[in-house]
């Protein structure tokens, strides 16, 4: 049972791998999207105060 | 029993983007809530670059659980306790199987965490430093080292009495109960404090 648990564990980590793998994301694109991230936590962290 | 995480965004982008494989094995061996906020921050990146948010929520909610804000986890939201420490917001809370508080912050790098608590060991609080989800480190104080820092910092001794009033906890030892006293008593007199953190750090470096 256990082993099953874990096997399917796996599974789902290497589908998501795949998942990260399909979408191929471009340099250019990972920068983007960090910025706006950073961007979206500075406000975030504004809007607290 | 499975170990709960509640994660950011980072996490997610880290797991989902740069493919960590280390990050993802961590991941799927516990049950991670992901934040309403998180999951919006994260999603809204996809639509902004015009690709399948649809398909990335999927993905998301098929390896983690979305944590939508119904108002049970709004009222659970506001029980959180923090506090700060040099630069450093610690979530203080209150272990019910240890009986006593507990407080921990969370860095992205080992530096920074030993930074901290080598500012800790100056004012003699002793912390137990450990990695977390392979990429993260954890500062964390147990009860007499709460204790110690809310002897010296005000803002400390408010959260403690907010989270105390806000989970009514009887004190079980005589750590906790020192600490409820003092959650309840007004700010230690300036000399206290001095003698206290010494002359290394000063007030302002401490509670910033």
């Amino acid at each position: 049972m256990r082993r099953a648990v874990e096997l399917a564990k796996r599974a789902l980590a290497a589908e998501a791998l795949e998942h990260v793998k399909s979408k191929k994301l471009t340099e250019e694109e990972k920068r983007v999207l960090a910025e706006l991230r950073a961007k979206l936590r500075e406000e975030g962290v504004w809007l607290r105060r | 029993m499975v170990e709960k995480v509640v994660v950011d965004t980072s996490v997610l982008a880290g797991a989902l983007e740069e493919g960590d494989e280390e990050l993802l094995a961590a991941l799927v061996e516990r049950e991670v809530l992901v934040p309403y906020v998180a999951l919006c921050e994260y999603l809204y990146g996809y639509l902004y670059l015009g690709r399948d948010a649809e398909k990335e929520k999927r993905v998301l909610e098929k390896l983690f659980t979305n944590m939508y804000p119904d108002h049970q986890v709004l009222m659970k939201a506001l029980e959180i306790a923090r506090a700060a420490f040099n630069g450093h917001i610690f979530w203080l809370y209150y272990s019910y199987s240890e009986g006593n508080f507990q407080a921990r912050t969370v860095t992205k790098s080992e530096e920074k965490a030993r930074e901290c608590a080598q500012a800790l060991a100056v004012l003699g609080v002793q912390t137990k430093i450990y990695r977390w989800l392979k990429k993260y480190w954890v500062v964390h104080l147990k009860g007499r080292e709460v204790l110690k820092l809310a002897e010296l910092l005000p803002g400390w001794r408010n959260a403690l009495r907010e989270l105390a009033e806000k989970r009514k906890i009887e004190p079980k030892g005589p750590v906790t109960r020192r600490l409820l006293e003092l959650a309840g008593s007004p700010p230690l007199p300036w000399q206290n404090f001095k003698a206290r953190a010494g002359n290394s750090l000063s007030a302002g470096s401490l509670a910033r």
